[in-house]
Parts: structure tokens; sequence; C-alpha cells
């Protein structure tokens, strides 16, 4: 019931919400794309990913420098594109990865996205560097414009939304199930004859594209991209809003992210320490609430 | 031959440096299983600390010798306090509290000391330089690279010769053993923890009249010290002081020959090290 | 290389295998060959090396000499899934099931990968009919029908064991590796165990550690007992229980 409530909502919202409002429940839902995939390389893959942003970063810079550069590219194929490359880095990158155990893996997934936010930094001539690529083309969508608020919501609104179907879908299919299995006990998993490796490649190449998408979708929405979009920065903040909102959860991943875009928005304004305030969170919640807002929520029902 | 020399030395200072700071990370891994995120921002603790001491006294050396132990005890503090709650938890609670923690303290120092860089003097005693193959060489870099060797040498008879060595090492190559023996663990990390964090905390004392102290200096050296430690092998001093050596060369030579991308030499050993041997060099646990 | 053209003798088969751990040998010079159909039970005091032994078979350790051979082909070292899609499957001494998953989808996770089922993204498992036949039949031979919907990890330990049995089989292997099945289990929980392992192991091959001689005796027909990590003797139970050094080392001591 609370579905169709909030679902009626999510239409309505261009019509009760002021535009800046608007702007960041639109933030919000980009940002819960990318939240669930770290969230699910966690709960399904037993995966800890340090360094997410690297797919998210890749995936805007990717269709960006396509918007640039491709004449006539569609916004559609932009945001494809994001998606494809960060799908491919994940596939090439997870080929590697995958044969690391749990702390290797976590600092090196950190260890490849600081190589790849150096990279991006210091080839200016291509990515800007620490100036960023603005100016890029924002393409009609069907002869529909993205440049109206309402439309580019309703928009990332319908991918974002297919995405986490596609997420959720998942679990109940034969290939989520391995993936369950091998986070409940991967040591039989292996026994009873699933190939863990492969599992855990296909995870972190469908995370990749996932993350790649909202990374290109948030492009377009800051209308703007610069380091801060691959860094450690960007990294951390997707930890913060897979775990604040739960990381056992299905929707945590959105509750945390309507949290993280409000709670640095406000806070900003605060104060320059913000990020104190979220070291904080961090610890706080692991201390009393491991199991996130969600996880309080369903305790006192 | 002079320009090899020179690139040596920095490269083994610079690796000296990097293996101070490693040292502790991997050696608490290596008894605790806990990876401690906010390591390096000890290490900025202890470049700090000595900044407010050589303000306030005056006197580096009083510093070098105050300073690791209060980081050493802030270590303490934050295992007995925080971490020792999440150990059951597992090693997701353990990297989520420990990167909070680096950026409390990172934020912390920002808030106390402010965001500019604030240069720490290096001392009178060491201020002059040394002639090596007919360059002028800083003598306080040499100091540098002097001083953490006899702490590797330290750190080595303490493990080879005394009881308290051999037993980390037995606890390093079976922690089950390690309860067997009786000792009583949450005394045991606890100390750990806090050799761990000293050990941060000199290599932030030594480091700071080389590089000075800037807010930033944890998250800079967070990944050449994940990156010493992973190739290394976590867990593995061994592997720290092979690795720190092997990276301080190639970052001092890579910058020679390719300033822009230098940073990508020590990934590619990285990567290539962990292709052949996924545990790293010295590592336990493949 | 003549062999490769007929059907190898045994269906497992070690060879020259030697095992040390830091310079402690812990199996010398193991020759073994298990047959088709056969039931072996590998007995011995605690710390003989069976344990290891079984761990070597599956590849969790590497021997420090000599081979291992499934239907020919060298098994030294594979990896588990390897393993399991020639035919290969283990239980464990301590209970290694799916927790976190009912007892319907740890059954059903070894149906799907009896039946290749590995990498599909597309269908819904709700709606695999087939498969949810096959995984109610085997839970119904294991006496588990009825829990079905149960958390694994919350199944009294005689249940939790028969699931372990069942896991072990579901993938149909020819060969069937048990490690101590009765471990932990009152004189009428083994009486059902060994009545479900005979069933379900009917018609395979299986080698079975075990402590306790009564359920040696009434499974198997070939027994070889381990003794500080050699093989001390090896024949059919009758040859067994007469030979004199076995009788010394190990039948003669009181085994709970």
């Amino acid at each position: 019931m609370a579905g169709i409530g909030a679902g009626v909502l999510a239409i309505l919202f261009p019509y009760i919400l002021p535009k800046f409002q608007l702007r960041m429940v639109t933030e919000i839902i980009i940002m819960a794309l990318f939240a669930m995939t770290w969230k699910m390389l966690l709960n399904e893959g037993g995966l800890f990913s340090f360094g997410h942003a690297l797919y998210f970063g890749l995936g805007a810079y990717a269709s960006v420098l396509g918007w640039l550069h491709i004449k006539g590219l569609s916004f559609m194929s932009g945001i494809f594109l994001g998606g494809l490359v960060a799908g491919l880095v994940g596939l090439i990158l997870g080929a590697f990865l995958v044969r690391m155990s749990g702390t290797y893996f976590a600092l090196l997934t950190l260890a490849f996205n600081q190589l790849i936010w150096a990279i991006v930094w210091k080839w200016r001539d291509v990515t800007g560097g620490d100036d960023g690529l603005g100016k890029f083309p924002k393409p009609d969508l069907l002869g529909i414009s993205m440049k109206n608020p309402a439309n580019f919501y309703y928009v990332s609104l319908i991918i974002v939304g297919i995405c986490l179907f596609i997420c959720w879908y998942f679990t109940r299919t034969p290939l989520g199930n391995v993936c369950v299995s091998i986070k409940s006990n991967e040591e039989r998993a292996k026994f009873i004859g699933f190939n863990v490796n492969a599992s855990k490649l296909i995870l972190l190449t469908l995370t990749g594209f996932f993350s790649g998408i909202s990374g290109a979708l948030y492009a377009q929405f800051q209308e703007f991209i610069a380091t801060s979009t691959i860094d450690l920065g960007m990294s951390t903040n997707v930890l913060f809003m897979a775990f604040i909102g739960g990381i056992g959860y299905f929707w945590g991943p959105l509750i945390g992210s309507g949290i993280f875009v409000y709670l640095s928005e406000y806070l900003s304004s605060f104060t320059d320490r913000w990020e104190f305030i979220f070291g904080l969170i961090f610890i706080v919640i692991v201390l009393f609430a491991p199991q996130g807002i969600l996880g309080i929520v369903k305790r006192k029902k | 031959m002079e320009t090899f020399v020179i690139q040596f030395l920095h490269g083994l200072v610079y690796g000296m440096l990097l293996f101070l700071v490693s040292s502790g990370l991997t050696l608490v891994f290596g008894m605790m299983s806990v990876l401690n995120i906010a390591h390096a921002s000890f290490y900025m603790l202890g470049a700090y600390f000595s900044y407010q001491m050589l303000k306030m006294v005056g006197n580096f050396w009083a510093g070098l010798i105050v300073c690791p132990i209060l980081v050493g005890f802030l270590g303490i503090l934050m295992e007995r306090f925080l971490l020792r709650r999440v150990h059951a938890g597992g090693h997701v609670q353990e990297f989520v509290i420990t990167f909070g923690i680096l950026f409390v303290i990172n934020e912390s120092v920002k808030w106390i000391w402010g965001t500019e860089p604030l240069p720490v003097p290096i001392p009178p005693a060491l201020s002059g330089s040394v002639m090596i193959v007919g360059s002028i060489y800083p003598a306080y870099r040499l100091f540098i690279l002097f001083f953490s060797l006899c702490v590797l040498a330290l750190m080595a008879y303490v493990l080879l010769k005394t009881r308290l060595g051999i037993t980390v090492r037995a606890a390093v190559s079976d922690r089950d053993m390690v309860s067997a023996l009786g000792t009583n663990t949450p005394f045991v990390f606890m100390l750990v923890m806090g050799i761990g964090t000293w050990l941060a905390g000199l290599a932030g004392v030594i480091a700071g009249p080389f590089i000075s102290t800037y807010p930033g200096m944890a998250l800079e050296i967070l990944v050449d010290c994940f990156v010493v430690t992973v190739t290394g092998g976590l867990g593995s001093l061994l592997g720290a002081v092979v690795a720190s050596f092997l990276i301080g060369q190639l970052s001092s030579f890579g910058i020679l020959f390719i300033p822009r991308f230098a940073i990508v030499f020590a990934f590619l050993l990285m990567a290539i090290v962990l292709i052949i041997k996924p545990s790293g060099l010295f590592g336990e646990k493949a | 290389m003549a062999e490769s053209a007929e059907k190898p003798k045994n269906l497992l088969e070690l060879k020259g295998i030697y095992k040390d751990f830091e310079g402690l040998e812990v199996l010398f010079d193991i020759n073994l060959g298990i047959r088709e159909g056969e039931r072996h039970a590998i007995i011995g005091p605690n710390g003989a090396g069976k344990s290891t032994l079984f761990n070597l078979i599956t590849g969790k350790y590497l021997p420090s000499r000599g081979g291992i051979f499934l239907k020919g082909q060298d098994i030294t070292g594979a990896n588990p899934f390897k393993l399991n899609r020639m035919g290969l499957a283990r239980s464990f001494q301590i209970t290694n099931i799916f927790r976190t998953m009912t007892v319907f989808e740890n059954v059903r996770n070894a149906i799907l990968s009896k039946n290749k089922i590995r990498y599909n993204m597309f269908s819904r498992l709700s709606k695999m009919n087939g498969i949810n036949e096959e995984t109610e039949r085997i839970l119904a031979q294991i006496g588990l029908l009825e829990r079905k919907n149960e958390l694994a990890g919350e199944l009294a330990h005689g249940h939790q064991r028969a699931l372990e049995i069942g896991l072990t089989i579901a993938t149909d292997p020819e060969l069937i590796l048990l490690d101590e099945p009765t471990a932990g289990m009152s004189a009428e929980e083994t009486r059902e165990a060994v009545k479900l392992i005979e069933q379900v192991t009917e018609g395979k091959t299986l080698v079975i550690v075990e402590h306790d001689m009564e359920v040696v005796f009434s499974l198997a027909n070939r027994i070889t007992v381990i003794y500080y990590g050699e093989v001390l003797a090896s024949g059919a139970p009758e040859e067994i229980r007469h030979d004199q050094k076995v009788k010394d080392a190990y039948l003669g001591e009181e085994r709970e």
C-alpha cells in the first residue's frame, strides 16, 4: 500500500514541488541507483567496494566525452555509452579482482579508483583535469526537451526505475540465487558446482554497468562533471548512502540517498566541516544501528 | 651516474618513510586481522602533534619521543571504545567505522589547525647538507633513512629474538593458537593497536620536516600505504620492507622519466605481483 | 597412454601420496584405488591423517608428492566446482550447509547446479516447476519435506546432518565422499543416518571416513586403515576384522 502511495507521489512531484526540491528529488533518484549497485555488490557478491566511484565517474566521463565529440549522439545513446564503458571496465578489472579475498579486494578497488582518478586529473587535454567538463549537449529525447526539469525528472525516474527493477528481478533468478548461496556459504557453493569467480564477475560487470548509467545521468543532471565525480569522496558518499539506509533492505539505498542529498545540502550551508558529521554518523551507525535507518524502523515494529 | 645515485637515495628515503607508515598497518592486520583505514590519519596526527609541540616547547627531539606515544594512546582508546565492539560484526563494520574515524580525525585536524600547510622546521642539528657523489644532499633526508633503518632493526630484533616477538610471529601465522596460549586477547589487541598507531605517529613526526604538515597528507599516504601493504602481503613486515623499497625506487625514477603518470608504476607493480601471487609477495592467506 | 582408450580400472586413484605441513609429515606413500560401485570406508585413530586425505582429494591441499586421479584424469588440487561437475561430491564433518537459506533453497541449489542452470538471469526461480519438483523429491528422501521452509541454520542437529547428506547427493554424483556423517549423533540418529546413506548411495561409489565401527561394518565392502599417516591394511571387512596389525593398533582401543 505504501508502495502505491509512493508511486502516486512520485508521479505528482513535478506538480507539487518547487523547482529546487524537484531537483533534489531527481538527484536522490539518480544516486539511489548508484547506491543500489554498491549494496548489491556487498549483499549478493559479498564484495566490499571501496572505490565504487570509479564506475560512476567513468560512466559520467564516457558519456560526456561522447556527447562532446560524437556529433549527434542522442541522449539515450550517451547514457548507454556511459553504462557500457563502466561495465566493460567492471569486466576487465573484475577478472583480476575476483580472485582476491575480501580485504585485498576492498583495498584494490580503492587503489584502482585512485589510479584512474589520478589519470583523469592529469589528463587535462581530454578530461579538463580539475576544471572539469561542462557545456556539453543536452539532446532531446524523442523530441522532448531534457532541459525541462520535469521532463528530466520523469526520464530519470523511468530509467532508474527500470534498472532497479532489473536489480530486484536479479535476486529471483537462478544467477541471483547462485550469488546468494555464495554469500551464505562460499565453500559449499563451490562443492555444489557453482563457479564462484564467474558469478562474482558477472555481478561486477552488471553493477559497473548500472553505476555507469547513474553516472551518465548525473552528468546531465549537473550539466558539469569534474574530478569530484570519480574521487574518493564520491566513493565515500555511496558508502554512506548504502549504509545509512540499511544494507540489508531493498529500499535502503533510496532512503540513504535521500538522507545524503538533504544532509549534504543543508549541512554545507552550516559548516565547511560537514564531512566531520558524516564521519561521526558512520561511527554512530556502526555502533548503534548497523542495519541503518530501515533496520531501526523494522525493530520498532 | 650522479643522478642515478641521488635518485636512488630519494627512492630509499621515500621508501623507508613508506615502510615506517605501513609497518604499523600491516602489523595490526597480521595480528588482529583488522584493516585500520584510519591508520593514515594517525600518521597525520603525529605530524601535527609534533608541529604543535615544536611551537610550544621548541624541541624536536622531545616531540619525537612524546608525540608518537600520544598517538599510540589514542589508538588504544580507539580500539578499546570503538573497535572492540565491532570486531564480532565482521570486516564490513570494521571498515566502515575506521573510515568514519579517518574522516573525523581529518576534519578535526582542519578544525584545530586550519587548512593551510604548516611548515615544520628541520631540527638545527640536522639542517645541514652532506656531499654525496659530488651533489649536495640534505642531511635530514639521510636522518630519515637512518632512523627508519634503526626502527626496522629494532623491530627485527624484537620479533626474532624476544619472547614477545616470537609470540607475535606465532599469532600472525596461526590465530587460533593465540587463544590456546591463554593470552588475554582484548588486552593484546589494545597493545597491538597502540604499537601500530605509535609507529604511524612516529612516521608522522619524522615526515613533518620533510613534507610539512597539511590536511591532505593522510589521504595522500593512504593509498601508497595500501599499495605497499597489499603488494608486500597483508600481515608481512618483510613484505612491507621489500614493497616499500621497490615502490620508493619506482616513484623516484618514475618521476624522472614520466612525471605525469609516475603513480602508475606503483600500481603496475602491485598488479603484476598480485597476478602471480594473489596474496602479495610474502602474504599468507591465498 | 593406451589406458585412456579403455575405462580406467579405478574410479578414484591415489598414487604415491605424501603430504607434509611445514616439515611435519602427515601422510606417507598412500596408494589407494577405489573401484566403481565400491563402498569403501577409511578408518583410523584421530590425527592419523584421514581428514587430510579427504582434503587432498577435494583439492583443498596439494600433496607434497604424488597424484590423484578421477576417472583417469588428474584432479590433484582441482577447484571444487570442477570436481563436482566431474561427478564428485563430499559432505563435511562440521555441518557445512547454507545456514541463512531455507531447507528448500538449500537442496534447490544442488538441483539447479545438477541441471546446469547456473548463469540464467532471465527465468524466475519460483516458476521453475521441474526444479521445484525434483527438489521436493530429494527433500522427501532425506525426510525434510515438512521442514522445507525452515531456516537451515535453525534445524536440530540431526536434521542438519540429514540436510548435509542431502546436499551431497542431490547433484547426483558418481563418487560420494562422506566425512564422518554420524559425528555427534545418538544411537537412534546413527541408525537412521545409516539407513538414509544406504538408500541415497545405492548404485554409486561411496568413500566414507568414520569412527563408529558399527556404521563401518554395515556400510562398507572394503576398508582401509590409516595409522599415523600410512596405510596399515586394506581389504574386505572380514580380513580387516581379523588382521592382527589392525587389532593391535586400533580396534583394540575403546572408541566412543
